[in-house]
């Protein structure tokens, strides 16, 4: 996550007010044609691409509960920084989208900007 | 955007219909208990209820799969009734579930009894509290065939219902389909017109020699039941089952899919040169038969199965491509999520990434074949 004028940035688009995404929590945007996954760790924003590398899993379903039962889907690692992918718990470094361990696929990430209680992602 | 709290899976399949061949429901031990007949076994039963899945497993070697604060074995939820899979096959993007046991450590119950009690408790259940709840879901019919009589008695109970599609067991801890003494459950499933499908056996292979040799998660349950189905398949054709049975189809599960055109050229080769074996077999001994009536493989992707999950997609578009080819993949090939497990392949995903020529078949024309929809 950057600072600065988000509007002023080259490919900067809004996405989400800062309260769409609570804590912990992820939220399915699209920008531009584009899907992305918005997530929220502990008050920092991260957006990756919202698609496993590997079978295509939205990572934006991370957190919510499954869809019979009460489990919950993938999981989110604040003290990592990294994301569980919903299906096979493929890890991945939300700073820099590189699988965490066993592949060496990689998702990519975008920056994240907050500004008068927007989220900003930069597309490139 | 979608809702907080509610996942939101990609449900783009790019086929005309999805048939989801392994959906699995779970009833508690408490759902089956009701419909014992045996006040004895429901007693034995409710006492000691399923095995924990896992429990034999080394936990250090299956970090996704029974850690249980991620709970792989129930990613995508917990199925216990037809209206569970009704909603859970429609969050996935299937149209038509095929609902097995989702108790794969059945084996673990060492009284047979007790087994074979609980197949029967299932079957009733299935048909009372799952399939009437949708047209579109159907059951695999759990069968006991550590007893091969009761497997048989337990088809001839509901082997006839509308509802019921095929017939469940599971390869690995229970002996080979070769052995005569499956004779009779053969000339039911081809009298029915229903595949015999074969499910890997959880934790039940456990206490092998070679298994206690496995240091990874990998080989014991990822490996070892494509080697346990490429045996079994071989058992089977080099026994004559395939002969004295020509109709018969077997559905491999969780067991691979790409071994097929190894087994099938490899039978080949060697048969040719070692036809002298079969005419001992007790089947062709019995029936005054000396050779094979066709050459192996011709069995092996006339008769035989695989379904997708866990689905093998080198990122090598070519070899890929050969893979599908060399397993006629477009006529032995047959969708399957593997629900609610973390191994599975979505239906969206795996319609995307299969050559359209192929696409159908695989995603439902196959299964509505093999399973007669």
């Amino acid at each position: 996550m950057s600072g600065g004028d988000p509007a002023a940035a080259e490919h900067a688009y809004p996405v989400a007010s800062v309260d769409d995404v609570p804590e912990g929590s992820a939220r399915r945007v699209e920008v531009e044609g584009r899907a992305l996954a918005l997530l929220n760790l502990d008050g920092e924003f991260y957006a990756l691409s919202d698609a496993c590398p590997h079978k295509g899993a939205r990572f934006s379903m991370v957190g919510t509960q499954t869809v019979v039962g009460e489990g919950t889907h993938g999981e989110l690692d604040p003290e990592a920084c990294t994301v569980k992918c919903p299906y096979h718990y493929w890890e991945f470094d939300l700073e820099t989208g590189d699988a965490v361990s066993g592949s060496k696929k990689r998702v990519p990430t975008f920056e994240t900007t907050v500004a008068d209680g927007q989220v900003w992602v930069r597309l490139r | 955007m979608s809702e907080p709290g509610l996942a939101e899976f990609d449900t783009d399949v790019q086929a005309s219909a999805v048939v989801d061949a392994d959906f699995h429901v779970e009833p508690t031990a408490e759902d089956l208990a009701r419909y014992f007949e045996d006040d004895r076994l429901r007693r034995r039963f409710e006492t000691h209820g399923f095995p924990e899945f896992g429990y034999l497993v080394n936990r250090t070697l299956a970090k996704n799969y029974d850690d249980p604060t991620i709970s792989g074995i129930r990613t995508l939820g917990h199925a216990r009734t037809g209206e569970d899979v009704r909603e859970g096959a429609d969050a996935i993007g299937v149209d038509t579930a095929l609902v097995t046991l989702g108790i794969n450590q059945l084996g673990s119950i060492q009284n047979p009894l007790v087994k074979t009690a609980v197949c029967r408790a299932f079957n009733d259940y299935a048909l009372d509290r799952v399939t009437p709840v949708d047209d579109d879901i159907k059951l695999v019919a759990a069968i006991p065939h550590w007893d091969p009589d009761a497997a048989v008695a337990e088809l001839e109970r509901v082997g006839d219902e509308p509802d019921v599609v095929g017939a469940y067991g599971w390869i690995g801890p229970y002996g080979l389909f070769g052995q005569e003494a499956f004779d009779p459950l053969f000339e039911l499933l081809t009298d029915l017109d229903l595949p015999l499908v074969l499910h890997h056996a959880a934790d039940d292979n456990r206490f092998t020699p070679n298994a206690m040799s496995m240091r990874t998660f990998v080989e014991w349950t990822w490996v070892n039941p494509c080697t346990q189905a490429i045996q079994n398949t071989a058992n089977m054709v080099m026994t004559g089952v395939f002969d004295a049975f020509p109709d018969l189809n077997v559905v491999y599960q969780e067991a691979g899919t790409n071994w097929l055109p190894f087994l099938a050229y490899r039978l080949d080769e060697v048969y040719a040169d070692h036809t002298g074996d079969f005419m001992f077999v007790e089947r062709a001994f019995e029936a005054g038969q000396e050779y094979l009536s066709r050459q192996p493989s011709e069995y092996v992707f006339d008769n035989v199965y695989t379904c997708s999950q866990v689905f093998v997609k080198p990122d090598d578009p070519k070899a890929f491509r050969q893979l599908l080819e060399l397993s006629r993949a477009g006529d032995t090939l047959i969708y399957s999520s593997d629900f609610p497990h973390y191994t599975f392949d979505p239906p969206a995903w795996l319609s995307k990434v299969l050559p359209e020529d192929i696409r159908e078949d695989v995603l439902h024309g196959n299964a509505e074949d093999v399973f007669r929809l």
